[in-house]
């Protein structure tokens, strides 16, 4: 998943560290003006205006099962832009805590993903990568909505 | 495509060949003897050219295009006059020159053929 | 994008073009013009593909362009067969751009091209070999045309003449009715108005005096030109008297019309004299082909861009943003009291709507660019119910947004595909009923306001309104021995599930019927209508927006959250107490003696506080009526429409969201889902 853009992006969301290649990563941006959406998924906090595109915002810790995050301005969202059929592509905004870091992604650096239960949904990870003392769960974008996508196409 | 033709000419001969060098090309073709007679598949059915002859017994060319142009079906269709005759300006003021050529006799059937395709456009 | 992939939507564009110049030799076999476009277009293919390893395609166009250069040189003309073989040429070449390569269809094609060339196949590549070496050279000339008045009662084709000139080569013609420079025309006072026309020919003289063969010496002359010292000779003079600046204007319409035609034989002098080097004379080489390049350009007129569709949904949407932040300038600087500011500001509103507006015209395309696929369809599917059909379209230039003209595509094939299964009779059956033994299909449409009308109209057997009463009893739509309207009876027929055909023909029995016709029209804003007179014809007129991304709305408020309603789909708006509306546990309001069901926005989003006075909207969408409660209105919008993301398309009560003024998001509510 990683080959063509080494880079992750560095995160931390519920005192999880986190990190996603920046080759789906659009911008990130602070959480402000955010819409209700009566009826959407529980996953969707809402939908805010990003220069005339109306996309929704994911509590992602809620997504992958990791509990529910506070709506607040000190919040960050990343914007990400997922790769659909036919080169379209879908943009969706995930709420995280803070980014920490970018960072290059030397070969083969990326550790299988943990197979057992860790607590939250770990089937939308590419694997992990360890700097330092510290374990990051790469994230790949396009698994997070593998389900909901799946069931538009059909 | 093919094109619906009258043809008025007295001479037998003659209009047999040009009919056949029509029917040859696709067209679907009225032979009429007289004026009189040609005047007579001008009833409203689609016509899109006339061969005519200039001399001709029960009614003459003229008086054939006369008739043929006054209907506002046919006002506009494109007719062909053949002629002996040499002094065209004789004929011309005969004619009030509402056609649209003149195709001198003798002819050959490959540049008649020429003329009525291009007068069918 | 690289070259293969431009190449690939060229040669689409080529092949489109190819199978629009078989839908006119298919009304006119003999039409000259269309025969020297389609050997054009495969010759193009044909060059083209090898070059970019496409070797089946080569092959195929290969063969094909012979029976084109042979039907071009007079020795076959086009017919059915011709037809219906290049049509599936057409169809294989594009599944060839596309990679799928069928060799065996290919070579069963090339098979059926070259059994078809067998008799002539030896004699047309002897005379594609003359007329390619009879290179003639080119010769400018100006012709003066002046037809009698009467050319008309001469029955003389001015059209013809025209396309015969175009077809003697490059020309440029200049329409006379002026009065007063000219004198030396107006001798003759009868004839106000004439042609001047510049033509470029290798046919010389008597290619000229044959397409003038029907008009009289006196209505046309040509004269020769080999430079600017023509025009001052006597022979020209007496022809025509031109001003200095009017010669110069012709010479450069000349040398625009071909750059070496009046220099060719100088530039040759003056390489002999000045002995340049072999680099200039190269590079003068290069310069000549570029220009023809450009030449070549400006003879199709207004050129085309394609462009990509999510481009064009980009600049709509920086366009929209810059609309939203005109709002929001606007707003802050709304108690500026210099005069300056304010008309700054005005300029910046004027020009953003300008923009808006052109922008938004880029999005719209004429609906003709479904017309190939119509006729191909009305031609396949018309043989193959042995029924003859003339159709006629009109107003097809106009504009559609692309989006809706895309989503049209499939709706109009499935009413046309009805209209000659289920409306036109067979040939017999018309005969029998005193019709003209080709039935008539129209396709016409027309701007009305916002919205485009699209009326396909067909003189078949109407609709059978005692027919389809007893299908829908059977069928359980409707019940016995009640009496239903022509409307009634129509809304039967489009409901899901209907079908009155006694049997499945394969035409249109593919388990989609009127119902998903009118889904599709539904789903794009849009309106379906049907009128019908037994035994005389069916009209069916759609009624579309002109564009799905502007919208007019209500804007209404929910608590702190704004929505939007769109504002044809509004009946009325009362006030009414919550009290009241909450008082009995049915959700339904009176009005004017019906009983509309009414949906409460914050009982709906599971609020359980509701101010005193609330208002009702009444929205009517396709008669059906729903009321929606909300808090209060806080006006009209015009707002971009936006799509909602997939992630959130499974929520059926918003069509779409929009962004407002002030740069916040609201909602587009789609009241008639709420009910559920």
């Amino acid at each position: 998943m990683l080959e063509d853009n080494k880079h992750l992006l560095l995160f931390s969301l519920k005192q999880e560290l986190f990190g996603i290649s920046v080759k789906n990563v659009t911008r990130v941006i602070n959480l402000e003006k955010i819409i209700k959406i009566p009826k959407a998924p529980t996953f969707v906090v809402g939908a805010i205006n990003l220069e005339g595109h109306v996309i929704p915002v994911v509590d992602l810790a809620n997504k992958i099962d990791l509990g529910i995050t506070e709506v607040n301005e000190d919040k960050k969202v990343i914007v990400l832009e997922i790769l659909r059929e036919e080169e379209e592509t879908m943009e969706v905004g995930v709420i995280i805590d803070e980014v920490l870091d970018v960072v290059a992604l030397e070969n083969n650096a990326l550790a299988a993903p943990p197979l057992d239960n860790m607590g939250f949904n770990a089937n939308c990870l590419d694997g992990m990568y360890k700097t330092g003392e510290d374990f990051y769960m790469v994230i790949s974008a396009s698994k997070i909505f593998e389900s909901e996508l799946e069931t538009l196409v059909q | 495509m093919s094109k619906n033709i009258v043809i008025a000419e007295d001479f037998n001969v003659s209009r047999k060949i040009i009919s056949s060098v029509l029917t040859k090309a696709g067209h679907s073709v009225f032979e009429a003897a007289d004026g009189k007679e040609a005047a007579s598949f001008f009833d409203g059915r689609k016509i899109d050219l006339l061969v005519t002859d200039f001399n001709m017994p029960e009614m003459n060319g003229a008086e054939l295009i006369k008739i043929v142009r006054s209907s506002n079906k046919y006002s506009f269709i494109p007719i062909l006059l053949l002629t002996t005759e040499v002094n065209e300006n004789k004929l011309k003021t005969a004619l009030d020159e509402n056609i649209t050529a003149w195709v001198k006799k003798p002819f050959q059937a490959d540049d008649f053929l020429k003329i009525v395709t291009k007068a069918l456009r | 994008m690289d070259f293969q992939q431009e190449y690939i939507t060229e040669v689409k564009q080529i092949l489109k073009s190819l199978e629009q110049s078989m839908m006119v030799l298919a009304q006119d076999a003999n039409n000259p013009d269309e025969i020297d476009n389609a050997y054009r277009y495969l010759h193009t293919v044909k060059g083209s593909a090898g070059m970019f390893d496409y070797h089946l395609m080569e092959n195929l166009t290969h063969e094909l362009e012979y029976v084109y250069s042979d039907i071009r040189d007079g020795i076959r003309t086009v017919d059915e067969y011709i037809l219906d073989l290049t049509l599936h040429a057409i169809d294989v070449l594009n599944d060839l751009i596309e990679g799928n390569n069928d060799e065996k269809a290919v070579d069963k094609l090339i098979k059926s091209i070259k059994e078809l060339r067998g008799d002539s196949a030896g004699e047309s590549s002897e005379a594609t070999a003359a007329s390619g070496s009879s290179t003639k050279k080119e010769e400018a000339y100006i012709i003066i045309f002046q037809p009698n008045e009467n050319i008309f009662k001469r029955g003389v084709n001015l059209a013809a003449i025209l396309e015969d000139i175009a077809d003697l080569g490059e020309h440029d013609i200049i329409f006379h009715n002026e009065s007063v420079p000219f004198e030396k025309q107006l001798e003759n006072k009868a004839i106000i108005s004439w042609l001047e026309i510049l033509l470029i020919t290798d046919q010389g003289e008597e290619g000229i005096n044959d397409v003038f063969m029907f008009l009289n010496n006196d209505e046309y002359s040509s004269f020769k030109v080999d430079g600017a010292e023509s025009f001052a000779s006597e022979n020209y003079k007496g022809l025509l008297e031109l001003k200095e600046a009017d010669i110069n204007d012709r010479i450069e319409k000349f040398e625009a019309l071909a750059p070496e035609i009046f220099t060719s034989t100088e530039a040759a002098e003056e390489v002999d004299e000045t002995e340049k080097s072999l680099d200039t004379i190269l590079n003068a080489e290069i310069e000549d082909e570029e220009s023809e390049v450009v030449i070549k350009k400006s003879k199709k007129g207004a050129t085309h861009v394609n462009v990509d569709t999510q481009k064009l949904d980009g600049l709509i949407n920086i366009v929209s943003e810059l609309v939203t932040f005109r709002s929001e300038i606007q707003h802050l600087l709304s108690d500026q009291k210099s005069v300056q500011i304010q008309e700054a500001v005005e300029k910046l509103d004027f020009l953003t709507l300008k923009l808006r507006d052109s922008a938004f015209n880029i999005r719209l395309v004429p609906i003709n660019i479904l017309n190939v696929k119509l006729q191909r369809l009305i031609r396949s599917v018309s043989k193959e119910l042995g029924k003859e059909v003339d159709f006629i379209t009109e107003g097809l230039d106009t504009e559609l947004d692309r989006s809706i003209i895309t989503a049209l595509e499939a709706p109009l094939m499935h009413i046309i595909r009805n209209s000659l299964d289920h409306g036109i009779e067979s040939p017999e059956e018309r005969v029998k009923r005193n019709k003209p033994e080709k039935g008539l299909l129209k396709l016409y449409s027309y701007n009305s306001g916002d919205h485009v009308f699209i009326q396909i109209q067909d003189d078949g057997n109407g609709l059978n309104f005692k027919k389809i009463q007893e299908k829908g009893i059977e069928k359980g739509l409707l019940s016995k021995g009640q009496k239903y309207s022509e409307k009634d009876l129509v809304n039967v027929m489009m409901s899901p599930g209907f079908s009155t055909a006694d049997a499945v023909t394969t035409v249109s029995g593919r388990g989609v019927g009127m119902d998903v016709v009118k889904k599709e029209i539904n789903a794009l804003r849009g309106d379906i209508e049907v009128s019908t007179e037994e035994g005389l014809g069916t009209i069916i007129t759609l009624r579309l927006p002109l564009t799905l991304t502007i919208l007019d709305t209500l804007v209404v408020n929910v608590g702190e959250e704004k929505y939007l309603i769109p504002i044809n789909e509004i009946e009325t708006c009362i006030e009414e107490n919550h009290s009241e509306l909450f008082r009995k546990k049915s959700r339904q309001i009176k009005l004017d003696d019906q009983l509309v069901p009414f949906v409460s926005l914050r009982e709906y989003f599971g609020r359980e506080d509701f101010p005193e006075k609330e208002v009702v909207i009444v929205v009517n969408k396709n008669d059906t009526k729903i009321a929606v409660v909300v808090d209060s209105i806080i006006g009209q919008y015009q707002t971009v429409y936006k799509p909602l993301n997939e992630l959130l398309q499974d929520i059926d009560c918003f069509s779409g969201a929009s962004i407002l003024g002030d740069g916040s998001t609201a909602l587009i509510l789609n009241a008639l889902k709420l009910k559920n």
